[in-house]
């Protein structure tokens, strides 16, 4: 067996991430949020529908302050994805792959997104 | 021995996934954008209102589809996530039964939603 003396670095803690892998990551993490938080989305969709009882229980469950701040890590999500999945589209067009716009595009990404947050925390808090 | 797969009528195939999760994103993107508006412009939601919008033929076929697009959108999402990360094979089987099932939970609410308000 030949042991392989390759030096390698997957310590999470150490790598430091360029701003596009970032804006990648943070895709797939909020893929995963949303996903697991699409049944509550489903479920008080068709709840609030029903009648309009129904419909004040769930406004009421969305004025809840644990919920509240779950709201807004969700409008990050959304809009994380959103945004991180339209430059990823993008790309896919062969718009900005060079070095220089990509890492404005996912700086753009990056901050749009918690202004568009911070927006509508103000609005709706 | 080397296995060639025909890929014409593999609709399930690593291209076909990358492009079903490309339209589907393009549909909910779209969609997204709309109904914000719609909502917007609606701005103070009561019951009365939300069921208005919600009563418009138009806004229940693409709501349905946008539902049904997202849970295919997050399932395939989902599948690639946890093939690279679950090494386990059995526990990643297992996994993905679980959140196949919940999509498809989601959609027969979704489906009996929208056919229910024909009755």
């Amino acid at each position: 067996m030949i042991q392989s003396k390759k030096v390698k670095n997957l310590n999470l803690f150490t790598i430091k991430f360029p701003v596009p892998a970032l804006v990648s990551i943070l895709h797939r993490m909020s893929g995963v949020f949303l996903f697991l938080l699409m049944p509550i989305i489903t479920f008080s969709f068709w709840y609030s529908l029903l009648s309009e009882q129904y419909f004040d229980q769930v406004l009421i469950f969305f004025n809840w302050w644990p919920i509240k701040i779950t709201k807004l890590v969700l409008i990050w999500g959304i809009t994380h994805h959103l945004l991180a999945g339209t430059r990823h589209l993008l790309l896919d067009l062969q718009l900005g792959l060079d070095l220089i716009s990509a890492r404005f595009s996912s700086k753009t990404v990056l901050s749009v997104s918690f202004f568009i947050t911070f927006l509508v925390g103000l609005w709706s808090w | 021995m080397v296995m060639v797969k025909s890929n014409i009528l593999n609709f399930f195939g690593g291209m076909t996934q990358w492009l079903y999760q490309r339209f589907t994103a393009v549909y909910m993107l779209f969609y997204l954008i709309f109904i914000s508006i719609t909502i917007w412009n609606n701005s103070p939601i009561n019951f009365d209102i939300w069921m208005n919008i919600f009563n418009s033929i138009y806004i229940q076929i693409t709501t349905a589809l946008f539902f049904l697009l997202m849970f295919f959108h997050s399932w395939i999402g989902i599948l690639h996530i946890t093939n690279d990360y679950i090494k386990n094979r059995i526990i990643r089987f297992f996994l993905n039964q679980l959140f196949a099932l919940m999509s498809i939970i989601q959609s027969i609410m979704i489906c009996i939603l929208f056919a229910g308000s024909y009755r």
